[in-house]
C-alpha cells in the first residue's frame, strides 16, 4: 500500500521539483526583458523619426543655429547606427555604448530646445508646437521603457540567482545575467527642458 | 444606480504617453522603486477629487459625462486632482496610477487620465498606447495650453479641468474604441452586481 503510495507521488512530486527549478521561469523572465529591451529601442527610434522634421522646422526660423543643428543631425545618425539585439543584452559595454549615443543625443536636443527661446516667431509656430510636443511625450515614453526593461531585468537576473531557479538556470538555460540600462552621460536623463 | 467603482479590469498595458503642460525635468529613472503610495488616494469613482477643487454637483455631471463615453464610445477616462505627488515626477505618478488601477480595456488599452497637482503646479494628460490615434501629443498639448491653463492661471481651477475635459471627450468621441451596442456595459453591471 504504502509503495504505491510513493510510486503515485513521485509523478507530481518529479513535476514539482521540475518546475520550481527555473524550467518554465528562467526563459519567462529572460523573455520578457526581451520584449522591454525592444520597447525602450522603439521609443528611441520614435524620437529618430522626428528629428528631420525638427531640425526643418527650426532652419526655417533659425538658420543661424547651424552649428546647433548639425549637432543634432550627427548625433541622431550616430544614435540610429547603433542597435543592440536582444541577445547582447548582457554585454555591458554595448549596452553602455547605446546609452551613450542617445544621451549625446538627448544633449543635442537639449541645446537646440534652449536656443529656440530666442525666436518668438519659432515658438509659436503651431508646426513647432505640435513636434515639441511629440518629443515631449515620446521622451517621457522614454523613460517608461527604460524604467520597465530595468525592473524587468532586475526580475530576471533575481530569477537566475535565487534558489531553487538557480538550478533551471545554471544547467538547463545556461542563463547569463542582462544589464540594465544606466544612462552615461550628464543630464541624459533628463527631457528637452521646454517651457510653455 | 450610480457607479461607484470602475470596473477593475485586467492589468492594462498602460504606458502613458502624453505631456505636461508645464514642463518638468523627467525623474531620474534610479528613482524607479518610488511608488504612488496606495494609502494616499483610492480609486473611488470616475472622478477623484482628492485636492478639492470640484463643486459636487460639478463632480456629478462630471462623472455622468465620463460614464456615457465609456458607454458610447469605450474609453474610460478618469480625472483625478491630488494634494501630493509625494515627491513624484508627475509623468511617473501619472504612470503609476493608471496601472495600479488598470484604467482602460485590457485589450484596447484605451485609458486616459487627466491628473491634476494644485500644489506643485503641475497638470498631465496620460493616455494608453490604444488611445494615441485620437489623443496624440499635440492634441493633448494643445488641450492643456489652450483650455486648461488659461482659467488655472486666472485661479479657476474648475473651468479648466471641465473645459479640458469637455475637449478631450469631443475628441474621443470621433474615433470610437468600440462599435456602438457591443461594449462594456455588462461587464461593469456583472462588476456591480458582483459586489
Amino acid at each position: 500500500m504504502r509503495g504505491r503510495f510513493t510510486k503515485f507521488l513521485a509523478v507530481p512530486v518529479l513535476a514539482l521539483a521540475l518546475s520550481a527549478c527555473g524550467i518554465n521561469s528562467v526563459p519567462t523572465a529572460e523573455e520578457q526583458a526581451k520584449a522591454k529591451w525592444a520597447d525602450v529601442e522603439s521609443t528611441y527610434q520614435r524620437r529618430a523619426d522626428l528629428i528631420p522634421n525638427l531640425v526643418e522646422t527650426v532652419k526655417g526660423f533659425a538658420a543661424q543655429e547651424q552649428d546647433t543643428l548639425t549637432a543634432v543631425v550627427e548625433a541622431r545618425a550616430k544614435a540610429t547606427s547603433i542597435q543592440v539585439s536582444a541577445d547582447d543584452l548582457g554585454d555591458a559595454s554595448k549596452i553602455q555604448e547605446y546609452a551613450a549615443a542617445q544621451g549625446q543625443l538627448s544633449q543635442g536636443l537639449g541645446r537646440l530646445l534652449a536656443t529656440v527661446e530666442a525666436y518668438p516667431d519659432l515658438k509659436s509656430n503651431q508646426n513647432f508646437l505640435a513636434l515639441q510636443s511629440q518629443l515631449e511625450g515620446t521622451e517621457n515614453r522614454i523613460n517608461v521603457a527604460r524604467r520597465d526593461y530595468n525592473e524587468a531585468v532586475r526580475q530576471y537576473n533575481t530569477t537566475i540567482r535565487t534558489f531553487p531557479d538557480i538550478i533551471g538556470a545554471k544547467i538547463i538555460h545556461g542563463a547569463e545575467p542582462m544589464e540594465p540600462f544606466a544612462a552615461t552621460t550628464e543630464g541624459a536623463d533628463e527631457a528637452p527642458a521646454v517651457a510653455f | 444606480m450610480k457607479v461607484n467603482r470602475l470596473p477593475l479590469l485586467q492589468s492594462v498595458v498602460f504606458t502613458s504617453l502624453l505631456v505636461a503642460g508645464c514642463n518638468e525635468a523627467t525623474t531620474p529613472f534610479e528613482n524607479n522603486s518610488a511608488k504612488v503610495n496606495d494609502a494616499t488616494i483610492q480609486l473611488t469613482g470616475r472622478v477623484v477629487d482628492q485636492a478639492d477643487l470640484l463643486d459636487i454637483q460639478v463632480e456629478k455631471i462630471l462623472t455622468e459625462k465620463l460614464a456615457r463615453l465609456e458607454r458610447e464610445a469605450g474609453p474610460q477616462f478618469v480625472i483625478v486632482t491630488t494634494d501630493s505627488l509625494n515627491g513624484l515626477d508627475i509623468v511617473e505618478y501619472s504612470v503609476d496610477l493608471g496601472r495600479r488601477w488598470a484604467i482602460g480595456h485590457s485589450e484596447r488599452d484605451d485609458g486616459v487620465i487627466l491628473l491634476v497637482a494644485p500644489n506643485e503646479r503641475k497638470v498631465r494628460i496620460a493616455v494608453g498606447y490604444g488611445l494615441e490615434g485620437s489623443l496624440s501629443d499635440p492634441f493633448c498639448a494643445k488641450v492643456i495650453r489652450e483650455d486648461i491653463l488659461p482659467a488655472f492661471e486666472d485661479g479657476k481651477m474648475e473651468e479648466g479641468i471641465v473645459s479640458g475635459a469637455d475637449s478631450l471627450i469631443a475628441k474621443m468621441r470621433t474615433s470610437p474604441t468600440i462599435k456602438l451596442n457591443d461594449n462594456e456595459l455588462p461587464l461593469t453591471l456583472k462588476e456591480k452586481q458582483a459586489s
